[in-house]
């Protein structure tokens, strides 16, 4: 027995009527007029989260770096500074919501059985599809300039891995 | 009865350079972990579905997924979760029941997705154990045990091949996405020889479990040491990595030299940088690979396409389509290294050395296990000694691996049986060896007609001979009669040479004491 | 005129049944509105050939009563994140302008099969980024239902999955594919006045979907009706062995019940209070309470409810977004294919290049900032946390719908989609891109949180003559249900989404 969903009960309500009635004329709907007291709330209803506005952040220039180089976007460092500094404040507001006891949700799938595939060959043989989209291929490889040298550097030093 | 005497063992893979060895130092202590990529035998990739052989032509097993195409997505390989959690039980790891993939990011041509999908947070299978002989030459052997932390899956990447000319990379996918299992041992080692060692008996499971070929020259096995020092008493030194060991010897050699360096820099008054070093095997020295300088963050992240993995713990289930039961897969388990060594000790009476020997060399065993089960009378320690001495050191002498050697058990049961009933000598019985190997499948009794191989065992043939020994050594026979017997030796060795090597020495000793007594 | 653009997919295939219209000709016919409609921008490329290639094959199928599906020789578009075989698929970005994949997606391959005919790949937000389909290599897509589409005074469509939106309300094709990760099938299917579908996260499977986030995103369904709807899904849903995050159950087609035969009395429709945040426009409210109150008249169990964790929502999903897009993103490097800028000294330098020129402002700022927030010193406490609190949001959802008794439980939550119907483009644009979602995907995005069905559906004209529709959010795989509740307030409202003078005026 497959186990998928154990804590979720499969619906099978389908809302039918056992006699047929005749669909009812339509008429304009006016939308100030109601029948029943409404369960829409008319008015909002507050949010309570902490103003991180105010709260300075620090960023050094080593996280900046090491940013840069993780993300290979070639953002100013001002504006990557700036974006970042908006952002953290913006993820905070969360930091004070309690969790305790609570996991993390990865997946809404957590509790199905991972698919396993059978062992057998089944894919490749596409070379030509598989290059077809490189802009610079040389003789059925992939072309990449040399080893990873860091971006601060100017002078190629081949990494000889 | 004649004796055999076991020559000091000379196991070819596990050798160093007698220069390179640790000498036992009570000022420094050096401590070794490893961390070895084995990659699992499998006929597809871990997430898709192309094909592993090794040497396939350019960016020909390369499917859309291991290409890194757009909107292309993993499906996991049952047979590399199998290998995966057997190769874990036989070195006794827990297996998880869930355990997770993550995604771990870096920049590198060789790297199409931009991240490796592995295991960090919660793997396949952790806390298990290693137990192995360590055998090095001038010492006795003995037994260590290192722990082993964690048993992932995990996906390798793709070659690039360095144009220094044109300054760029070729990059070949092939390999990209190939499935394989990374054992993190603990730094429980505290040589290279112990390295070498755990390696070694590494490798004699993996094949028997048959989820790695563990061929290092391709790559299928990588060993990778974390090696730092520090003064007795002291805490951890600062490790570094070795990277680029290429085989079993290398590993100790490497290793060896690394724990040599670091104490020559530390005496001398320099620090050890955090680093990652290359093992240079033709200048025999390690080199700084990369500036480690450059920090990295690989950002792990859990594997969204990839749902938690559940496999089955009850004892006694059955695998199904969807979920492997790890019980049904113990069942499949051969016997172990460590279990064959216990039973050749305990049912074939054969000393630990020689067990650990036979396990080490798996035709060695396989020729032992066949010769005993069809020449029952013959002592084990006969079989065995012959396997060791004679046969290995041929193979050893004439530089070829004792798996290519030409000789079947067939052939070995048959020198033996002639060997024990005496129709041959122990110098006869060498020769053949070198006869089967240069002509095999020939009878063996051709050969010995051939190369008049037969032991003179003929009484008066001998008598005569003895008595030829006396007379050209009556120094020896003198002694011999004052009762020096040792000298009997020299008579028997006269007696040899006289016989061209053919005589019955059984029969010569036997004869001369006879004649000398008169 | 074209009588046809008024039928459902089921009266238009019955249609071709009957040899009263030729898939030829219906196809011939929405090439042609397309050109006629470019202003809108729904479209970034038509695939004719291949079209007409489609509905002569789907032709001679009818005429030989050989028939693939429901679908067979209907229109229909795909937004250009699906991957299409030789067809350019670029996901609106620089990057992947010249990309042409090697496979179909999942989802376009099911519908190829089913016989119906693609129009071609229709606009959107650069990878998907956006509520606005503003920012796109393409340029922005117009609502049809703009008052002005000709000077700046045009309306936003919505986005990402603008276009799929707009080609379906403007009549181009019967039933389009968006993606939907935040409310980005219902966004668009809200303004311009359209049924949005968002199904059960997995039903429908993404291989071929460019992911923006693996975790929520889901393949979209726009349609005229709550009916076309349901053909679309029937056609595209179910497991798919490529993709290890579908349910793995066969798929039971949903067979909605005839319109007189829907009994609401056993329905339980709650009113979740939070929904109504600030910025809710009167006359959305004012539609929201209406059609709660229509569906209490209709015998339905209406009560007022509470998610408490909703506001969060948006926090949690723009942390789980950036962290996502720093990570698919990751694989844009220039070397397999992609925009590959021509500097040669290192790969570091290449990638740098390649990507700043490949990528847009919004899809760098959030790889710079997803990088940041799953930094090993910062992984529990954004990422992590923010995992947690999805728990939370999952489980606000898990307790209405079945942790309690049958009294406290409902079956149907009705909230908004969008604050307000479409706003105008200069008022849109003034707002920065994570702004522009933090209010546009508040009532959207707890569904892709949860991995729930929700479904937004068109109920009348604001008085600026603009959309205004409301979603409908169930628990996981009651799509049918959902839908069967759908149809039935689709029923009383009576819209009719081709109204608009723009699709008359295209056409005369």
């Amino acid at each position: 027995m497959l186990r998928f969903f154990p804590n979720l009960r499969f619906y099978c309500k389908s809302a039918t009527k056992t006699e047929v009635h005749l669909v009812k004329q339509r008429v304009e709907l006016n939308f100030k007029e109601l029948q029943h007291p409404t369960k829409v709330p008319q008015v909002p209803v507050p949010t309570a989260f902490p103003d991180t506005t105010e709260r300075d952040l620090e960023i050094d220039t080593k996280t900046i770096q090491l940013l840069e180089r993780l993300s290979l976007v070639d953002l100013d460092s001002a504006e990557a500074l700036a974006t970042l500094k908006s952002s953290i404040q913006f993820a905070d507001k969360i930091a004070n919501i309690n969790t305790d006891n609570v996991r993390p949700l990865y997946t809404v799938l957590e509790s199905q059985q991972l698919q396993l595939r059978n062992d057998e060959v089944t894919e490749g043989d596409c070379r030509a599809e598989v290059l077809r989209n490189a802009k610079i291929t040389d003789e059925d490889y992939y072309v990449s300039p040399p080893g990873n040298i860091p971006l601060e550097q100017t002078e190629s030093q081949f990494d000889k891995n | 009865m004649r004796k055999y005497f076991l020559a000091p063992l000379q196991v070819r893979q596990l050798a160093t350079q007698p220069k390179l060895a640790v000498k036992p130092n009570h000022q420094w202590k050096s401590v070794v972990g490893l961390e070895v990529h084995a990659q699992i035998s499998s006929t597809s990739k871990l997430f898709s579905g192309s094909g592993t052989t090794f040497g396939a032509p350019l960016n020909s097993a390369v499917s859309f997924f291991d290409a890194s195409i757009p909107g292309t997505l993993p499906v996991l390989n049952r047979k590399c979760v199998e290998s995966g959690i057997k190769t874990a039980l036989a070195l006794g790891c827990q297996v998880n029941e869930v355990s997770m993939f993550d995604r771990k990011h870096y920049f590198y041509a060789d790297l199409p997705n931009g991240y490796q999908i592995t295991q960090q947070r919660a793997a396949l299978a952790n806390n298990g154990k290693i137990s192995f002989p360590v055998i090095t030459p001038g010492t006795k052997v003995y037994y260590k045990s290192v722990k082993l932390l964690q048993l992932q899956l995990e996906q390798d990447s793709g070659k690039s091949l360095h144009d220094d000319e044109l300054k760029r990379s070729l990059v070949d996918l092939n390999r990209a996405g190939l499935p394989l299992m990374e054992l993190v041992f603990a730094p429980d080692l505290e040589t290279g020889e112990e390295a070498a060692s755990l390696v070694k008996e590494l490798m004699l499971i993996l094949r028997r479990l048959h989820t790695c070929s563990c061929k290092m020259e391709e790559g299928a096995l990588r060993v990778d040491a974390n090696i730092s020092i520090h003064k007795t008493g002291e805490p951890l030194g600062v490790r570094t990595e070795v990277k680029n060991i290429g085989s079993v010897r290398s590993i100790s050699q490497a290793i060896s030299y690394e724990i040599n360096r670091q104490i020559k820099q530390v005496a001398a008054g320099g620090i050890i940088t955090n680093e990652t070093r290359s093992w240079d095997a033709d200048g025999r020295r390690t080199v700084a690979m990369r500036d480690k300088e450059v920090l990295q963050d690989y950002r792990f992240m859990p594997e969204p396409n990839l749902p938690p993995l559940h496999v089955n713990l009850k004892p006694g289930s059955q695998s199904t389509e969807d979920l492997i039961s790890v019980a049904a897969l113990s069942e499949e388990i051969p016997e172990l290294p460590e279990h064959t060594r216990q039973r050749l000790v305990e049912h074939y009476k054969l000393n630990s050395e020689t067990a650990i020997i036979l396990v080490n060399e798996p035709i060695l065993l396989e020729h032992f296990l066949n010769i005993t089960k069809s020449l029952m009378d013959v002592p084990t320690k006969v079989v065995t000694n012959f396997l060791i001495n004679d046969l290995l050191t041929y193979c050893n002498k004439i530089n070829v691996d004792v798996e290519d050697c030409a000789l079947s058990s067939t052939d070995l049961k048959d020198v033996l049986k002639s060997l024990h009933s005496e129709e041959i000598n122990l110098q006869a019985a060498r020769q053949l060896i070198e006869l089967l190997h240069n002509n095999p499948k020939t009878d063996i009794n051709t050969l010995i007609e051939q190369h008049n191989l037969q032991q003179i065992s003929d009484l008066n043939t001998i008598e005569s001979y003895c008595q030829q020994a006396i007379n050209n050594q009556p120094t020896a026979a003198q002694q011999y009669r004052k009762g020096k017997t040792k000298a009997l030796f020299a008579l028997a060795g006269e007696v040899a040479k006289l016989s061209a090597q053919k005589a019955n020495m059984k029969i010569v000793v036997q004869c001369l004491e006879k004649l000398l007594k008169d | 005129m074209r009588r046809h653009l008024q039928l459902g997919i089921k009266q238009l295939t019955a249609s071709y049944a009957d040899g009263h219209i030729s898939p030829r000709l219906v196809a011939d016919t929405a090439l042609d509105d397309a050109v006629k409609l470019k202003t809108l921008n729904a479209f970034v490329r038509l695939t004719p050939e291949l079209a007409l290639h489609q509905a002569n094959e789907s032709a001679h199928r009818y005429k030989e009563g050989q028939i693939h599906s429901n679908l067979d020789g209907v229109p229909i578009a795909i937004k250009d994140n699906f991957s299409t075989a030789g067809v350019l698929t670029t996901c609106a970005s620089r990057m992947l302008e010249d990309f042409v994949p090697p496979y179909d997606a999942t989802v376009y391959a099911r519908l190829r099969e089913a016989g119906t005919v693609l129009l071609g790949k229709t606009n959107m937000d650069q990878f998907a980024m956006g509520a606005g389909t503003v920012d796109s290599i393409y340029g922005p897509t117009k609502n049809v239902w703009s008052d002005d589409l000709s000077k700046d005074n045009w309306r936003i469509a919505g986005g990402s999955s603008g276009g799929s939106a707009s080609a379906v309300a403007a009549g181009i094709c019967y039933a389009a594919i968006g993606s939907d990760t935040g409310g980005s099938t219902r966004n668009p299917a809200s303004y311009c006045g359209v049924v949005g579908l968002k199904p059960t996260y997995g039903l429908v499977s993404r291989y071929g979907l460019i992911p923006l986030v693996n975790s929520m995103d889901v393949p979209g369904i726009f349609t005229r009706s709550i009916a076309d709807c349901v053909e679309v899904l029937n056609t595209v849903a179910g497991p798919d062995v490529k993709d290890s995050t579908t349910i793995r159950r066969p798929f039971k087609r949903l067979q909605l019940p005839k319109l007189e035969e829907i009994d609401l009395r056993s329905v339980r429709i709650g009113i979740p209070k939070e929904y109504h945040c600030e910025g809710l426009s009167t006359e959305m409210l004012e539609t929201w309470t209406k059609v709660a109150d229509l569906l209490e008249s209709g015998g339905a169990t209406v009560r007022q409810v509470s998610l408490p964790n909703t506001a969060a929502s948006i926090f949690v999903y723009t942390i789980l977004n950036q962290c996502e897009v720093a990570s698919n993103m990751a694989r844009y490097d220039g070397i397999e294919y992609g925009h590959r800028a021509t500097d040669d000294r290192s790969t570091e330098q290449l990638y740098a290049h390649s990507r700043a020129e490949g990528f847009n402002h919004v899809v760098k700022t959030r790889i710079l900032t997803g990088n940041f927030l799953l930094l090993r010193k910062n992984y529990d406490h954004y990422f992590e946390k923010a995992l947690r609190v999805r728990r939370l949001i999952a489980q606000d959802f898990a307790k209405v719908f079945e942790a309690g008794s049958v009294e406290e439980n409902v079956d149907i939550l009705l909230t908004p989609t969008t604050l307000s119907d479409a706003p105008l483009y200069k008022d849109f644009a003034a707002q920065s891109n994570r702004d522009q979602c933090a209010v546009q995907d508040f009532c959207t995005q707890p569904a892709n949180m949860a991995g729930i069905p929700a479904v937004s559906i068109p109920v009348r004209l604001s008085k600026a003559g603009l959309p205004l529709s409301l979603q409908l959010m169930s628990n996981t795989l009651n799509e049918e249900l959902l839908l069967t509740v759908a149809s039935w307030i689709e029923n009383q409202v009576g819209f009719d989404c081709l109204q608009n003078k723009h699709v008359y005026e295209a056409r005369s």
